[in-house]
């Protein structure tokens, strides 16, 4: 439901501060510091003169790469920078006084400004606060520094003085939560409630069932059974979806995910991935639906229950009496063994892929596991090819190089398996066919021949036979936001944890940087404070007003030092956003 | 937009563990990739405040980075932090590991000796060894006439060396305060590890292939044999250690580790190109290893002298982000000289020894045998160096 419309205010301040949660009896933030700047008897910017707002541009023009060999020329990187307002200030209060002690403040809050980023010891934002005429919330922007420039003379003795001031601030405004905000607040702003009356402080935890979106993201995608036909629905899936809908402005959004997690052993790894393309289209012969994920599997794990193999390595797993399936048994002989899986064979064994569907860069990982022996033993080597032929095929190859399958000690527990990085297609950003119909989907099967197929190839290293389980291969879109986060420097037997991911401030008090957070026990959630991650690579920003997905794939400690997951080990998350715009906010 | 944010993961020092610490978005970041050695050297600027920049300075000499682009799965470069550069006011202060040697020993020349070439018992600092691993300091001293050394006295010296630079060494400078002062980290990569130790030929004798040199140097632990062992890398895994077995090579007495791999694999099989470096760590087993294998001269590169000039893309087409560009691969120019095919090398491919990557430009270079740098031009990579009509350094004696 689209937030209601605030009434016509029109707000423009620097504030100092982190606002408090509503109802709070024993809160330790300090009250906020506001500095009105539509005053007429303090502050105020007085139109025409007094403020033209601005727009960020790529900082210093961008990144062009230009010979005098090629026409035109083309741009590599561009972001925006922090851009620069300017305001006309007319300090009229009555007294001298009042005069001299407001223009002191904004001295004041220009230091703090400052001393925010560069010293450890101040720990309130500050930030502008502007609420356009018509707007339907306030947007913030960070505060970097602040410029006060006297108009007047020394002596002059009229009673108004004109100020003016030069804003740095962040490129882009937060609509409805200021930095250090908390962006479940946001949450409730779109569902019409209100501050303090519909919610309060123990409304407020970032993994509520409130949030903006919630659900369930399995350890694994399944796909119900198609008679072999490329599958079109997913009876399990490891990502929730963001609806369009959800997501306002015309900037990318911030994002806090919450993930609560209910295993015996602590959660050591969790990869998250962004995803706006997309996963469905329409087969161009015959116009059926076609399906495709960044999981592919032998189609049922049978619910990632329990562990039984499936049949043969090359044989069909993915049949609708399957349920109970799970792995894909690899028998190897002795030394210089080697079976290989490919995506889409003739016999089906695993799900289908295709360029259009599955395109991007991607970090191509396995779950498997080697049931004896030693990490090594067996090798993986993952192969991807394009395919424009049937028969003997003609493919285009990039081929990856071996990597170890570590042993675990139980049976389900899979090691995750990076084994190299692929671009999907291989030549471009989308796959164009040459039948002159733009971007092309053909479900064209001849001897298994299907226009992209990844192939595993798993070699036997030593004389003794060796016996792998591979679960699934997941191939991971690094090219929208790509994020690992880990957890090694403690055991814990708690019987559930909570982790946050953060880039709305909330946890960093305003600065723009991505924190991750976990703690143990959600029962005592709000009693315990929170243990920072490791992340590796960056948290993603939701693109405005476009549907997209967030993806989560975790691994816990296992036997021993063991670093396993299991397809059964589900998810719930919580996620939500601050929006943000480049102008006047709108929905 | 299209920037990919850069970020720096700092761990522990590897001699405490690999643990994590904190991770910061990285500036003016640049980082050079050798076909021999790998992760070679990196630089970048953090933007700090006093605090953490004291707690730099103090803390982070030695300590393992990694840092990260797109791919959470890889760094697109790793190793250690070497140098810092804080710069807070006027003063700028700089803490380094490389005049650092926490075991000391002396090389010096004896007549009457066998062999005329003699070196000291080290001398050590076990407690700086416990938090850096291994430096080695090789002191060449000079030799006598007479039938019996004055040992005492070249052991004093190094006793001496050892006293006053067993931890990493701080200097400062004075001069006009900067408005851009962020904190400057300089890094180098795990293989230079392998220079901090030198080679006590006295516990290996005797000839062997290249390839069994691996594994006598590094995995076998004991007196006079590598000590610094699985600290930086896995010493014991030999997976990636190729067979070569054309000639057999004899290590050189007091060189370090490093400079011995360069000599086993300068040769190669006498028809192909041999490498040796260190791998990035496997995300699957959290450990690096050492690898000596043929180049991989296959062309997986293509660039472009009119179309998107200066990018590199593979032999498909597609774009290869710069970040990623490695070298031990072949590049091919599209544009020139189509239809080339003369006897003799052909001009459009050339073997990539090196890689220097700036992200600030996202420009990318990519070094041949031609190299023409300054580490080309004193041909550091090679253990051998011939005079020749370009500047080098004279040429050494194998011993």
């Amino acid at each position: 439901m689209a937030p209601l419309a605030e009434p016509n205010i029109i707000t423009l301040e620097i504030v100092c501060g982190v606002p408090r949660a509503p109802g709070d009896p024993y809160t330790n933030e300090p009250e906020l510091q506001v500095i009105n700047l539509l005053n007429v008897r303090g502050f105020a910017v007085q139109y025409p003169d007094g403020w033209t707002p601005q727009f960020p541009s790529m900082k210093n023009g961008g990144l062009w790469a230009d010979s005098a060999l090629a026409a035109g020329r083309q741009l590599i990187a561009g972001e925006f920078g922090n851009v620069t307002e300017t305001m006309t200030l007319t300090a009229s209060s009555a007294t001298i006084a009042n005069r001299l002690y407001l223009k002191s403040q904004l001295l004041a809050f220009a230091r703090r400004a400052k001393t925010f980023h560069t010293d450890w010891n101040e720990q309130q934002p500050v930030y502008l606060k502007w609420h356009a005429p018509d707007a339907p919330c306030p947007q913030y922007a960070l505060i970097y520094n602040i410029d006060v420039a006297e108009e007047n003379d020394a002596f002059d003795v009229q009673p108004v003085d004109i100020m003016v001031i030069t804003i740095e601030r962040e490129p882009a405004w937060r609509m409805g939560v200021p930095p250090g905000g908390n962006p479940i607040e946001w949450t409730y702003f779109s569902r019409n409630m209100q501050r303090g009356v519909d919610y309060q402080y123990d409304d407020m935890q970032l993994d509520s069932t409130a949030s903006l979106v919630t659900g369930t993201a399995n350890n694994r995608h399944e796909w119900t059974y198609n008679a072999g036909n490329p599958v079109v629905a997913a009876s399990s899936k490891n990502y929730v979806e963001i609806p369009a809908d959800r997501i306002p402005g015309d900037a990318p959004a911030l994002v806090c995910a919450a993930i609560r997690w209910t295993g015996s052993t602590p959660l050591r790894r969790l990869l998250m991935w962004q995803s706006s393309k997309e996963l469905s289209g329409v087969d161009q012969i015959a116009g059926t639906p076609m399906a495709s994920g960044y999981i592919m599997n032998a189609v049922d794990m049978g619910g990632g229950g329990t562990p039984t193999a499936g049949a043969a390595a090359t044989g069909v797993n993915n049949t609708a009496a399957g349920p109970t399936k799970q792995y894909m048994g690899i028998g190897l002989g002795g030394l210089g063994s080697v079976i290989t899986l490919t995506s889409g064979d003739n016999a089906g064994s695993l799900n289908f892929w295709w360029r259009q569907l599955a395109r991007g860069r991607f970090a191509v990982y396995v779950r498997a596991r080697q049931t004896a022996g030693a990490a090594g033993d067996v090798r993986l080597k993952v192969t991807a090819e394009e395919i424009s032929g049937p028969g003997t095929f003609n493919a285009a190859q990039v081929v990856g190089q071996f990597v170890n399958i570590p042993v675990t000690t139980n049976v389900g527990d899979y090691a995750f398996v990076y084994a190299g990085q692929f671009t999907v297609p291989f030549e471009a950003k989308s796959h164009v066919g040459i039948d002159g119909r733009g971007l092309f989907l053909k479900k064209y099967v001849v001897n298994g021949a299907i226009d992209f197929r990844f192939t595993f190839r798993f070699e036997n290293f030593n004389a003794a036979a060796r016996t792998v389980h591979m679960l699934d291969a997941i191939i991971v879109p690094m090219d929208e936001a790509f994020a690992e986060f880990r957890y090694d420097t403690f055991t814990s037997s708690a019987a559930e944890q909570i982790i946050v991911m953060d880039n709305t401030g909330y946890l960093s008090r305003g600065k723009p940087d991505d924190i991750v957070m976990r703690n143990e026990n959600s029962t005592f959630n709000d009693l315990f404070p929170t243990n920072t991650m490791e992340q590796r690579g960056n948290m993603p920003t939701l693109l405005p007003r476009t549907a997209q997905r967030l993806y989560f794939l975790n691994a816990k400690g296992g036997a021993g030092s063991e670093i396993i997951s299991r397809p059964n080990d589900d998810m719930t998350i919580s996620v939500n956003i601050v929006p943000r715009c480049y102008g006047v906010a709108a929905l | 937009m299209s920037g990919v944010l850069h970020t720096l993961n700092l761990y522990q020092k590897p001699k405490l563990g690999s643990g994590f610490l904190t991770r910061y978005p990285v500036f003016g970041y640049k980082h050079r990739i050798l076909a021999m050695g790998g992760f070679d050297t990196a630089s970048c600027q953090l933007a700090v405040d006093r605090k953490v920049g004291e707690q730099a300075i103090e803390q982070w000499i030695g300590n393992r980075v990694a840092v990260y682009a797109q791919n959470a799965a890889i760094p697109i470069w790793e190793g250690l932090i070497s140098r810092i550069i804080w710069k807070s006011g006027a003063a700028v202060f700089t803490a380094s590991i490389d005049e650092m040697f926490n075991k000391v020993r002396v090389t010096y020349s004896q007549r009457n000796a066998t062999p005329n070439t003699q070196l000291t018992t080290p001398v050590s600092n076990t407690t700086s060894q416990g938090i850096f691993g291994i430096k080695e300091g090789n002191i060449d001293s000079y030799g006598n006439n007479s039938t019996s050394a004055d040992i005492t006295a070249k052991t004093t010296l190094a006793n001496r060396y050892l006293a006053t630079r067993a931890y990493p060494k701080v200097s400062t400078a004075f001069g006009s305060s900067s408005a851009n002062d962020l904190l400057s980290v300089e890094m180098v990569g795990f293989y230079k590890t392998l220079e901090w130790e030198t080679l006590d030929p006295g516990a290996l004798a005797g000839a062997a292939t290249p390839s069994a040199w691996f594994g006598f140097w590094f995995v076998t632990a004991g007196a006079s044999r590598f000590s610094n062992l699985a600290t930086f890398f896995d010493n014991t895994d030999q997976t990636q250690i190729a067979t070569n077995a054309t000639f057999n090579y004899i290590p050189a007495s007091g060189q370090t580790y490093w400079n011995n791999v360069i000599a086993a694999t300068d040769p190669g099989d006498g028809t192909n190109r041999y490498v040796a470096a260190m791998t990035p760590t496997d995300p699957n087993t959290g450990t690096r290893r050492l690898y000596y294998q043929p180049a991989n001269t296959a062309v997986e590169y293509t660039l472009s002298t009119r179309r998107d000039v200066g990018r590199v893309r593979t032999v498909y087409g597609a774009p290869v982000p710069p970040w990623e560009v490695r070298p031990d691969r072949s590049v091919r120019v599209m544009d020139v000289l189509t239809g080339w095919n003369l006897t003799g090398d052909d001009p459009r491919e050339f073997y990539t020894e090196a890689v220097n990557y700036d992200a600030e430009s996202q420009t990318v270079s990519l070094q041949s045998a031609d190299n023409i740098e300054l580490e080309g031009a004193l041909q550091l990579d090679n253990y051998l160096k011939p005079i020749g009509t370009r500047f080098g350094p004279a040429p050494r004696t194998v011993y």
